[in-house]
């Protein structure tokens, strides 16, 4: 399928001045595709030329238009010696091979150049003309969408998912080319830059070759990130959900949302306000018990045989005959069998689970009716040696793919094993990561095991629209249960006079905590309890999970962010010693965090984690480990016990200490317990204790209460040993600092509790970066005190937001070198909406009052601020500020969220994958290391924004800053830094037009703001 | 805790050069107070401790540690900003920072605004590199920080090289330019204005007065004296009309004795109904304006009854009944004069 590749390159402003006699520039552009290279005229003596150039025509292979990036290369035209250059602009085209995609990118780009940032901006169109043509042999795979997004997007409907998609792709790194010793630091980042985004175009058309054999058309939580390992090269690994997706037929995409329930949109997949159909889909056998576990299995030997169990064997050929039959029609090309009115769901033939190699699944939402039941988190790490012998050249490209593809697979099957161990035939929320450290690299991969329904929503859908409340529950009791909660929550419901006739649908599946192995089937111990909710399954006391919290669950209260941090120091070892070190470390570490969790979450008063990410990182001598989630009760499972002290070696003095460390604990359980309102019900248990140990303060009590949790027929109950003062250690530790007022704190997605998010105001990165000192080991309680630090700090600098949640906050730890760790996170700031969870379900949206009544509180919070103006007004000050933070809209919006809190997203603009390297042999002169990485930090996001405006979009969602690899040079004066982010450029609209400030500034923003020839809707432009 | 030590790019960095605590968000909100203190010139150190002053640790939670990396966010964001403060027009375009429209104008805004008593010292001075480097002596005398008195005077200098030789009306050049307020663009044009013509501004005799004074004054004058204010063809405002620099020349037949003697009779016997005698009297005596009207103690009200005959009285003289142009021109120059005496007279 060849095309033809269009470029116009219009104008520039603010250019650098490159002769400083005449303090201008004379600019030209070149503009280089595969082969061939065009170059504009030269612009003489200005800093704004006007190049106004014709349309450039690039005659390509759809193969090379998904590999290659266009490469724009802004020079000074010097007539005697060499051209300088300004700057230069890579621009991945594959947005504009996607069938329904946009047309043209079009818009001002920062000139980013290596060496000194930003320099200028540039205005250029793109367009890709692509001819239809049916190559049964071809080897590209243009059309296949990819979306960060671990949901299905909004706006389509998943009429297939046919799972996990993987590949990988090995290269030599430029960095540690011999040419590297002789060419100047710009071109051998340029030439980096370069590679990164021709490999990551690699394998993004070599997965979507995987998808289009499966029938899919696109992939949706597709996770793609770079090993650096070195000398031995760069793996760039992708993986991903394969589906099939349609437009959601109803689409209608005007910007009158003024109702947005009433909006089609909306009743798609929305986490804000969910709704789903009332049917149960059951053809899945054991609905036994459930829990949490994190198995850990360590393999050193890189090459080991893969025993593949019932599935079938290669991944290769997994993708041939089950599904292909049907899914030729689809034709692959994209478009799917939309017709349309209603998604004909028949004609994509759903695989069954069972055929599945890996029934794995990288996303965290899932549509309604698709989870049946969580069985907990499931881990497998290894490590490995990167070998550097059998790195002979190039030549190891060939059978070096094979070497990781061997590693990850081994990986793969153990976590699969794992899922089966708890009676689970898929692993859903899947990530997979890497840790490297010299030769050692740690590889992980982790997911919660569920059993699942592949039948997905749409189907439902389908059948539900038809007949109403049909439920297809095979099980009868399920039946009535679900029909007596049905009841229940209509009732309630009812209150909030919502005259939507879908509010009656709503309800909670407690089922989903049910357990699907057998109660005494696992290999190791779990306690268990009665469902709290039906009474009729068992379910386990505590339950880990990779995913967001699924809306089926009902949520008591609110959750909150909940961390395990440890850090262990090691000997220094070479090679297999090493090797054999880390090995052994690992289970330890592991049992750590798991420990620390399940205390935390005990204080917390919590049963429940989310999004659970567990990090473990390797240096020299220093390993940690970062367990990151959010904590919340489901109201399903058994109310937490409390975390109980003992002590074996009981003395008069420690029996005392003892007490005083238990009255502590309780004191903080029942104060967490009050504040995140999660008080268990009274009901449940014989006694209610904290109410007690509230009104005497005594310690007793409590010894009671954990007795009678203890003989209440659970097997095992936490119990925190204190025998010394390491353990002692453990105590603090596991007692968090409170949270500054007005804040709630969450790694997940949506508000972990009965609210919404209702508008966004910020999305941050935080670099941090920390030498220890070398008299000072790092332990644990100083490791901690880093990441409450980061979170206070982060809470500071946000003072003037509250009441507002910061979400999908999420860390990203590093040893750089053995006496630092660096830390980046980001997160997005929401306020929060006080919509009860039925208005959430039933789409109520937000009425006027009610944002009133968020503004107001705004505002009231804001004046405890304390802005003593020097030349303005005080009351103008502060109206100005909270005008800002709560009124403004951003140009572009970046979010890690998948959706944008107070918005909605029309339309997908295409996949934004980038990559920075910058270099300053100057760093003093720059501010040090913090001033070069604010610069660096705010460059990106300042070229993340342009690339999506110049797509036609105004946000950027699953935004995710993948790497962050900084190496410095102190003495040289010199620092170097590579970012690699990624994200989903989308085009939302906002859910309530405010008026009174808004439109007026958004007008000046419009003019302000250079809006792209509408090269996106019309052709006017085109010669 | 840390020391602090100044990098050549006057930002403050930790002494331990090597720890990175930096936050970016995608929208760049500016704490006000933060940016006037870095605009006052304090260094990231001394603007801690102002901050801490305000007692922001105890109503926040926060430790100093933190309050010394926000501040040092703010600051590396403002120094990221100068560059492009310096054309405000490209910061609605830059890409690099997120800023909301209301946040632009008060950056700029600020970013322009002046001390007067810095303006007072420059005033009049030739904006060249050389009185640049005399500013410690400004910052000395009037204990604004020497950076802040680097950064007025570049404005100074930056305003009026780009406005100096462009045609139309100066206020709104120097608004389209640099995106002030109208009332800070006039202060601007004052300035020009002065640089421009010449005016000596440092003399003794008018230490006494205010920057308010002055751009009073450079107002009127650029409304009624230069071109652009007659003619409303395009041309350069910020010159005196030379025509009417020509022209008033023709008005010095009043200093001759034998008008000026006239004059002076017509005036004095105008006078004379309706002044107390003793203004008659020093009037009479000593036919100079500020200083002696100030020293007799004349009210501003005297003061203008008296520029007012002056101006009309000669009305009787024969030269200027003959030549009704004159007369003209030398009501364009009394009137404005008398605007400008009336705004000087005062202690």
């Amino acid at each position: 399928m060849p095309g033809k590749l269009k470029v116009r390159v219009i104008a520039g402003r603010d250019l650098p001045v490159m002769d400083r006699a005449s303090e201008r520039a004379d600019a030209f552009v070149e503009l280089k595709f595969g082969n061939t290279t065009y170059k504009t005229d030269v612009y003489r003596k200005s800093l704004n030329p006007q190049w106004n150039s014709e349309w450039y025509k690039f005659e390509v292979d759809d193969e090379e238009l998904q590999d290659e990036p266009l490469q724009i290369r802004i020079m000074d035209y010097d007539t005697y010696s060499a051209h300088d250059a300004i700057g230069k602009l890579y621009i991945d085209l594959n947005p504009l091979l996607w069938k329904d995609g946009v047309v043209g990118i079009s818009g001002w780009f920062p000139i980013y150049d290596t060496m000194h940032g930003i320099r200028g901006e540039i205005n250029v169109a793109i367009r890709v003309e692509l001819f239809t043509d049916a190559n049964k042999f071809r080897e590209s795979s243009c059309g296949v969408k990819f979306f960060c997004s671990s949901c299905v997007p909004f706006n389509y409907t998943a009429a297939a998912i046919y799972g996990f998609v993987e590949e990988l792709v090995v290269n030599d790194d430029p960095e540690y080319q011999w040419i590297d010793k002789i060419r100047t630091p710009r071109s051998s980042n340029e030439a980096r830059q370069r590679l990164f985004s021709q490999l990551s175009g690699e394998l993004q058309r070599k997965i979507g070759l995987k998808v289009l054999e499966m029938g899919g058309n696109a992939v949706i939580g597709y996770n793609q990130c770079f090993d650096l390992e070195g000398e031995s090269g760069i793996v760039v690994r992708g993986i991903g959900t394969a589906v099939c997706l349609i437009k959601s037929s109803l689409m209608v995409s005007s910007p009158s949302s003024a109702s947005p329930s009433r909006d089609p949109l909306r009743e798609m997949w929305e986490f804000s306000r969910r709704k789903f159909p009332l049917t149960e889909d059951t053809e899945t056998a054991s609905p036994s018990s459930p829990t949490t576990t994190s198995p850990t299995k360590l393999s050193e030997s890189p090459t080991k045989a893969v025993p593949c169990v019932t599935r079938r064997a290669s991944d290769s050929d997994i993708t041939g005959t089950p599904t292909k039959g049907g899914s030729l029609a689809s034709s692959g090309s994209g478009s799917g069998p939309t017709k349309s009115a209603v998604p004909v769901v028949p004609i994509v033939p759903q695989s069954s689970i069972d055929m599945l190699e890996y029934p794995f699944f990288s996303i965290n939402h899932f549509p309604s009716g698709f989870l049946v039941h969580l069985g907990g988190m499931v881990t497998a790490r290894s490590v490995k040696l990167l070998d550097r012998i059998h790195n002979p050249g190039r030549l190891f490209l060939s059978d070096e793919p094979e070497t990781r593809d061997a590693w990850w697979t081994e990986i793969r099957t153990e976590i699969r094993s794992h899922a089966n161990a708890m009676g689970c035939h898929a692993v859903v929320g899947y990530r997979e990561t890497t840790s490297i450290c010299d030769e050692i690299c740690v590889l992980s991969a982790s997911g919660t095991a569920a059993v699942i329904n592949l039948q997905t929503d749409a189907q439902q859908q389908a059948v539900s629209d038809q007949k109403g409340l049909l439920t297809m529950s095979l099980d009868r009791k399920e039946f009535e249960k679900e029909k007596g909660h049905m009841k229940e929550t209509q009732s309630s419901s009812q209150d909030g006079a919502n005259a939507d006739d879908t509010s009656g649908e709503t309800l909670f599946k407690c089922s989903l905590c049910h357990i699907p192995y057998k109660e005494n089937s696992l290999p190791f111990p779990v306690s268990m309890a009665k469902c709290c909710k039906c009474g009729l399954s068992s379910v386990p006391d505590i339950l880990f999970t990779t995913i967001q919290p699924p809306h089926e669950l009902e949520i008591l209260g609110k959750g909150c962010l909940l961390q395990a941090r440890i850090c262990r120091t090691k000997r220094k070892a070479q090679g297999e010693a090493n090797a054999a070190l880390v090995s052994d470390a690992l289970p330890f570490m592991e049992y750590e965090l798991h420990r620390q969790l399940m205390s935390k979450l005990k204080v917390k008063g919590m049963n429940t984690i989310f999004d659970l990410r567990v990090q473990v990182n390797v240096g020299e001598t220093l390993l940690v480990g970062v367990a990151t989630g959010t904590a919340v009760y489901l109201s399903a499972l058994p109310p937490p016990t409390l975390l109980r002290v003992t002590s074996k070696g009981v003395t008069p003095n420690t029996g005392k200490h003892i007490s005083d460390v238990q009255k502590k604990i309780v004191d903080t359980t029942t104060k967490n317990r009050d504040f995140y309102g999660v008080n268990p019900p009274e009901t449940i248990g014989d006694s209610p204790e904290s109410p007690r140990v509230q009104n005497n303060g005594d310690v007793e009590p409590v010894d009671d209460v954990t007795e009678i949790n203890l003989s209440s027929g659970t097997k095992e109950t936490f119990v925190l040993e204190i025998d010394d003062t390491e353990d002692e250690g453990i105590v603090s530790l596991i007692l968090d600092p409170e949270i500054p007022k007005g804040f709630d704190l969450c790694s997940t997605e949506v508000y972990p509790g009965n609210k919404a998010l209702s508008k966004q105001l910020q999305m941050f990165s935080v670099v941090y970066r920390q030498t220890f000192n070398l008299l000072e080991t790092p332990n644990n309680r100083k490791l901690a005190d880093i990441f409450d630090k980061l979170i206070k700090m982060a809470c500071f600098k946000l003072r003037s937001m509250v009441p507002c949640c910061v979400c999908d906050l999420h860390f990203d730890v590093r040893i750089p070198e053995d006496d630092q760790i660096q830390i980046w996170l980001t997160a997005a700031v929401a306020s929060v909406e006080k919509r009860s969870y039925e208005q959430q379900l039933t789409g109520k949206a937000p009425s006027d009052s009610d944002l009133q009544f968020t503004m107001e509180e705004l505002s009231d919070q804001s004046s405890h601020i304390p802005f003593t103006a020097h030349k303005l007004p005080r009351l103008e000050r502060r109206m100005q500020y909270i005008k800002d933070s709560a009124v403004y809209r951003p140009v572009v919006e970046i979010t890690p969220l998948c959706y944008v809190p107070g918005a909605t997203i029309d339309r997908y603009m295409g996949n934004i994958n980038l990559y920075f390297i910058r270099e300053s042999t100057s760093v003093r002169e720059v501010g040090g290391v913090s001033g070069f990485m604010h610069s660096f930090v705010s460059e990106v996001q300042a070229m993340i924004r342009s690339h999506v405006l110049a797509l036609g979009g105004n946000a950027i969602v699953a935004y995710d800053m993948i790497e962050c690899v900084l190496s410095e040079n102190p003495h040289k004066n010199q620092c170097q830094c590579l970012i690699n982010v990624t994200g989903d450029a989308v085009r939302v609209i906002h859910d309530l037009e405010l008026p009174s400030f808004s439109e007026e500034e958004s007008m000046e923003t419009c003019k302000t703001e250079t809006i792209p020839e509408n090269i996106h809707e019309k052709d006017s432009k085109e010669p | 805790m840390y020391t602090w030590g100044i990098s050549s790019a006057g930002i403050l960095a930790p002494a331990n050069m090597s720890d990175i605590n930096v936050f970016v968000g995608n929208t760049s909100y500016i704490d006000p107070e933060v940016y006037q203190l870095w605009l006052d010139g304090l260094s990231a150190t001394d603007a801690v401790y102002a901050r801490q002053h305000t007692g922001i640790l105890r109503k926040t939670g926060a430790t100093r540690d933190m309050l010394q990396y926000d501040t040092l966010d703010y600051y590396r964001t403002f120094s990221m900003l100068e560059k492009i403060l310096h054309h405000p027009p490209q910061i609605a375009n830059q890409m690099l920072l997120q800023i909301p429209p209301s946040t632009q104008k008060m950056l700029i805004e600020k970013y322009y605004e002046f001390d007067f008593p810095v303006l007072r010292e420059i005033l009049g001075k030739k904006l060249s590199s050389k009185n640049r480097k005399d500013l410690d002596d400004i910052s000395e005398k009037t204990s604004i920080k020497l950076k802040s008195c680097r950064r007025q005077f570049d404005n100074f200098k930056r305003v009026f090289k780009v406005v100096e030789d462009m045609e139309g009306p100066i206020v709104k050049n120097i608004q389209s330019h640099f995106l002030i307020s109208e009332r800070l663009a006039k202060q601007y044009a004052a300035i020009v204005f002065f640089a421009n013509n010449r005016f000596d501004t440092g003399k003794k005799r008018l230490q006494y007065l205010t920057v308010p004074d002055f751009t009073h004054c450079a107002d009127e004058m650029i409304a009624n004296w230069t071109v652009g204010s007659i003619d409303s063809k395009v041309d350069i405002d910020a010159d005196i009309d030379r025509d009417f620099l020509q022209e008033l020349r023709d008005t010095k037949i009043l200093l001759d004795k034998d008008i000026s003697d006239i004059h002076r009779n017509v005036v004095c016997s105008a006078l004379q109904d309706k002044m107390s005698e003793k203004v008659y009297v020093d009037m009479e005596s000593n036919f100079k304006i500020i200083d002696p009207c100030r020293q007799t103690g004349w009210t501003s009200e005297n003061v203008r009854n008296f520029l007012e005959i002056y101006k009309t009285s000669c009305k009787q003289i024969e030269v200027f009944k003959r030549q009704p142009r004159l007369l003209r021109i030398w009501e364009r120059y009394m009137d404005t004069l008398t605007r400008c005496i009336l705004r000087m007279y005062h202690s």
